[in-house]
């Protein structure tokens, strides 16, 4: 079953501290008070422009493998392909913050508040992230029950266009989630309209089944160390 | 205090409406364009760029000190125009076809009108076409493209070729950026260079200019 999800505003406002650091701010530096002042703003214009809504539905592991394999483009081996057959159960995600943001923080470039337009940017970045976030933890609660031991379970989210799942698998997801329902739309280049979106699969299974040794293709030139944090976190919790 | 180092000093800070009322001042105290543009403006900006480079200070503060640069140059840039003075080049700017993204192309813009160049920015989705009518009908020195993602930055490419069949290719630089471009894809297609960042664009097209 297809599920539209309204997010509650307050569980999607962006962390100040990320805010900053999406801007190369590092965490801890003394700010001056217009800087200060600017982040509260964006932190005021995202709660009055974000339209966050997201879009779930449940796929079977042999569905997922053709959802997956998209245009035939995919690295291999990738961590997504190891993982997906051992999984428990799966759910396909969009989410999106709309198009309102976008827009004023274009307004922003035009009128030179160049400082205003960033911030917001950053921040809707990271409420797309945080959205995404909550969807995944909307999925764990509703799959919660269906395991004796939920305490083994792994819950993760993994994208098209990260760790050698090409992004051109967006279509295919796209074909079998239907986000145009919740107004996002998909471009030739396989980039989604609105830009502060983002897309994926939700993968639970026992939680060794995420955990890798990142000596896969796509980690040769990627200095991104998100999915060791999350491997740490996962084994930490 | 002399009034272009005041200018100088309320960029650093900020401070757009200070710069305004001060390049105005400038201006009327006939003050040549020029010298307010440089030794103002400019060299404000410059201070900016290196204690950004330093990690003294951080993107906001550059973006605030944009923002006063730009109030002081919407007073000066008239009167360059009528007395025929030159930036120190042209650069057509934008993210490619399919490519909504341009934060990024923006603040590449923003660093180069900061140290002084002319910036024609087309927006997002720029076609080929575009990229180039522009940089002949402007008679740019570099088109600079940006992108998001590996889908869109094969675009750069169409550009670079389109470039080559109406001639200009070789005689007006390329540069290119954005997250999923690295320097060998730029020699791959064909692009004078790729900038990181909107800083080493700036330093890689002054170098372009400087050779002309
Ligand atoms: C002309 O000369 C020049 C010279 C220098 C130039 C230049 C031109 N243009 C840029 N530069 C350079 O100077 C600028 C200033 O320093 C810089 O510009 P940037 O535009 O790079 O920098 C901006 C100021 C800030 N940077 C950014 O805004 C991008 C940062 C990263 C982390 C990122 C973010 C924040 C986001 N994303 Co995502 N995102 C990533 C990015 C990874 C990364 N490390 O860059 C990237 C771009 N994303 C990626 C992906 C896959 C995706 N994202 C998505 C979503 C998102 C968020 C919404 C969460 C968020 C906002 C996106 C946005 N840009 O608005 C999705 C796509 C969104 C869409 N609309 O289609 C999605 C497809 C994931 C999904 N399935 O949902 C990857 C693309 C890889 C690929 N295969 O193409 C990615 C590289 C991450 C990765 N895998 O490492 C330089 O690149």
């Amino acid at each position: 079953m297809t599920e539209i999800i309204k997010f509650d505003m307050n569980d999607i406002i962006p962390g100040r501290e990320e805010v900053l650091r999406n801007q190369g701010v590092i965490p801890g530096a003394v700010l001056e008070d217009k800087i200060r002042d600017l982040l509260e703003q964006a932190i005021r214009e995202f709660q009055s422009l974000a339209e966050p809504v997201g879009v779930m539905k449940e796929v079977s592991i042999g569905d997922f493998k053709d959802i997956y394999k998209g245009e035939g483009r995919n690295d291999e081996p990738t961590p997504v392909a190891d993982i997906f057959p051992k999984a428990d159960c799966m759910a396909l995600f969009a989410v999106t913050l709309g198009q309102k943001i976008s827009d004023k923080i274009d307004q922003h470039f035009k009128a030179n508040n160049f400082a205003e337009g960033c911030m917001l940017d950053a921040g809707a970045s990271a409420g797309a992230d945080q959205a995404a976030e909550i969807m995944q933890r909307m999925y764990e609660q509703e799959i919660a029950e269906r395991f004796d031991d939920f305490d083994a379970i792994g819950v993760v989210r993994y994208s098209p266009g990260y760790c050698g799942w090409h992004i051109s698998a967006q279509k295919k997801l796209f074909g079998f989630l239907g986000p145009e329902k919740i107004g996002i739309t998909l471009r030739e280049t396989y980039l989604m309209d609105p830009l502060k979106s983002v897309s994926g699969v939700i993968i639970a299974g026992p939680k060794e089944i995420h955990q890798f040794e990142n000596n896969y293709p796509c980690c040769e030139n990627c200095d991104d160390q998100t999915c060791l944090e999350r491997m740490q976190a996962l084994k930490n919790a | 205090m002399d009034i272009l180092k005041q200018i100088s000093e309320s960029l650093q800070k900020g401070d757009h409406e200070k710069v305004a009322m001060l390049t105005s001042q400038a201006i009327e105290e006939k003050i040549p364009v020029k010298k307010i543009l440089d030794e103002g403006l400019i060299a404000g900006m410059n201070v900016v760029g290196e204690e950004f480079k330093h990690h003294r200070i951080f993107l906001p503060s550059v973006l605030l000190a944009a923002r006063a640069m730009y109030a002081g140059m919407d007073l000066i840039k008239p009167l360059m125009i009528r007395d025929n003075i030159p930036t120190i080049g042209k650069v057509v700017i934008g993210t490619i076809k399919g490519d909504l993204h341009d934060i990024g192309k923006n603040l590449v813009g923003i660093m180069l009108k900061g140290a002084g160049f002319e910036v024609i920015d087309l927006g997002n989705d720029v076609t080929p076409d575009r990229f180039v009518q522009a940089a002949k009908d402007e008679k740019a020195d570099a088109v600079g493209m940006s992108a998001l993602l590996t889908t869109t930055m094969t675009g750069m490419k169409d550009v670079i070729e389109l470039m080559k069949s109406e001639g200009i290719y070789g005689k007006i630089k390329v540069i290119i950026g954005g997250a999923p471009v690295n320097r060998e894809f730029a020699e791959q297609i064909g692009a004078d260079s790729y900038a990181y960042d909107g800083m080493k664009a700036v330093e890689i097209l002054k170098e372009y200019v400087k050779d002309k």
